[in-house]
């Protein structure tokens, strides 16, 4: 660190004045640790031969509490994971009249990878151009077969200008993004609706479904993703799906905060590092999540920190009817 | 400090790696972790939640460490990091009391809201001039850049230190520093400069 820097931080220290503690707070401290010494210390000094009996009968009982205890101690990502489904059950289902929907709008960002032969005559060097699309997407939930989808790409980003030179030379913002414009379907869902509230049958039901070619955790958590995402799945299978999330071999809190609590998972695609970070309000609700390269993706062409997906929900509505 | 069998020459061992060995059958000298250690996590916890709690939360974060102390790393030289850890875990627990607390509040009428505890923190209420610019410029920051920069310049952690509490390499914590200050220059150029002019006054990283 250079002098400047030392300087600078001085300054930043000076200015975020932290209330300092009293004499009195340490002495809180000290006094308390008093009481937890005096509470130990018994438990070496009376011992003798007409309690030693009772003594190894009671230190086996301990033991015994001791490591059930143990076995059910939860970890803070457990603890993160438990308190979300705790207050997702509490929540009374809103019930879908037949002309109602839930309504949920997010703001996407996803990766677009054309290959070189969609671009003649451009003079594009490279195996594919790779980009960002990003997409305003509105979604209507009726009935358990039924979904609106209403999606709008709004702008493009690239990572070269060699990348935005072809694609807008190919005039694929119109043939293939068709920016500005919204494109509305209709999809029928007759898969994977009812899943099950039974965590081992959940979780059977997850890992027939997370089939792909990434790590088995980052398809796991897809998936587990999916059934919170959608607000027509019931309170106890969402709150299962978080409990289970919160088995899942490197799951971690990133941020903890009152509006939520978000959680990170690296995997492996392709042989490259990825993290995938989610956002899960208070409730329950996805608000965010997002997939970023943790290093250089030489077969995309993609730097280090690059976000390959990112997607950040609204809040879920019941609306009348469809627009 | 209650017992008496206090080793010899004890003033000597300066690594809180040897005192917490050594608290292993000598409790009481675990209150030198207490002395060494109780202001600069004591100021962290106001940082994060507020002085209201403070008090109790930061004895709470050594008495855990009391009680969990054989399972400290005596391989670690200091326990800073280790009690940040515990602290931050306890903190967490706190703000998922609070939510439940506001969820319940929501649920049932009567009861008043709880207020959230980011905006509880005495110094951002006080913050006027150039204070409140520094907050907005720290505020708009991602949460994990934010804390990275304060564990190391409020909270005076080394990068070593911050890297476990954060369970980060220390690679990603220098190159959060670097950003955040660029972040922050660019926001309030002349920072230093009105800093040294309004005469605030100095505080060490970890003095107390």
């Amino acid at each position: 660190m250079g002098e400047q820097d030392r300087g600078f931080d001085d300054a930043v220290r000076r200015l975020l004045r932290v209330p300092e503690p009293t004499a009195s707070d340490k002495q809180h401290a000290l006094a308390r640790l008093s009481q937890a010494i005096e509470g130990e210390a018994p438990l070496k000094s009376r011992r003798s031969w007409r309690v030693v009996p009772f003594a190894a009968g009671a230190l086996t009982l301990l033991i015994v509490v001791f490591l059930l205890v143990d076995s059910l101690r939860m970890t803070p990502v457990m603890a993160a994971f438990d308190e979300i489904a705790e207050a997702v059950v509490q929540v009374d289902p809103h019930q879908l009249s037949d002309t109602e929907f839930f309504y949920v709008a997010s703001h996407e960002m996803s990766l677009g990878v054309i290959p070189a032969e969609m671009l003649p005559g451009t003079g594009f060097a490279k195996s594919e151009l790779i980009y960002q699309r990003i997409s305003e997407r509105e979604v209507w939930y009726g009935d358990r077969a039924a979904v609106q989808i209403r999606t709008t790409n709004t702008d493009v980003d690239f990572f070269s200008a060699e990348d935005r030179d072809a694609y807008f030379e190919a005039d694929l913002d119109e043939s293939l993004d068709r920016l500005g414009i919204s494109v509305t379907i209709t999809v029928t869902e007759e898969q994977q609706t009812n899943w099950p509230s039974n965590a081992s049958a959940l979780n059977a039901a997850i890992l027939d479904a997370a089939q792909g070619d990434r790590d088995p955790s980052a398809e796991y958590a897809d998936t587990a993703l999916d059934i919170i995402r959608d607000p027509r799945n019931a309170p106890d299978v969402k709150a299962a799906t978080l409990r289970l999330l919160a088995t899942l071999d490197g799951v971690e809190i990133v941020d903890d905060e009152v509006s939520g609590v978000t959680f990170g998972l690296d995997f492996s695609e392709r042989g490259i590092r990825h993290r995938l970070s989610f956002q899960i309000s208070s409730i329950g609700t996805l608000m965010e999540e997002s997939v970023t390269v943790l290093e250089r993706d030489p077969t995309l062409g993609l730097p280090e920190g690059a976000v390959t997906r990112r997607a950040t929900y609204s809040d879920v509505d019941v609306v009348a009817g469809l627009p | 400090m209650p017992g008496s069998t206090v080793p010899e020459r004890m003033d000597e061992i300066r690594p809180d790696s040897a005192i917490i060995r050594a608290s292993w059958d000598h409790p009481e000298l675990f209150g030198r972790i207490v002395e060494r250690h109780h202001d600069v996590v004591f100021r962290y916890v106001v940082r994060r939640i507020g002085r209201l709690d403070a008090r109790d939360i930061t004895a709470e974060v050594f008495l855990n460490a009391f009680a969990g102390r054989g399972r400290f790393d005596t391989a670690t030289e200091s326990a800073r990091p280790w009690l940040f850890g515990i602290a931050f875990n306890l903190i967490g627990r706190r703000l998922r009391t609070i939510r439940r607390r506001q969820r319940l509040a929501e649920a049932l009428p009567g009861l008043r809201p709880v207020e959230d505890f980011a905006s509880d923190s005495e110094s951002r209420i006080a913050a006027s001039g150039l204070e409140a610019e520094l907050w907005a410029a720290l505020d708009s920051l991602s949460e994990s850049d934010r804390e990275t920069f304060l564990l190391y310049a409020v909270d005076g952690l080394t990068y070593s230190e911050v890297a476990a509490v954060l369970s980060i390499a220390v690679g990603t914590v220098a190159s959060r520093i670097s950003r955040v200050r660029s972040l922050i220059r660019e926001a309030i150029p002349d920072l230093e400069r009105r800093v040294n002019e309004e005469g605030y006054p100095k505080r060490g990283p970890s003095d107390g």
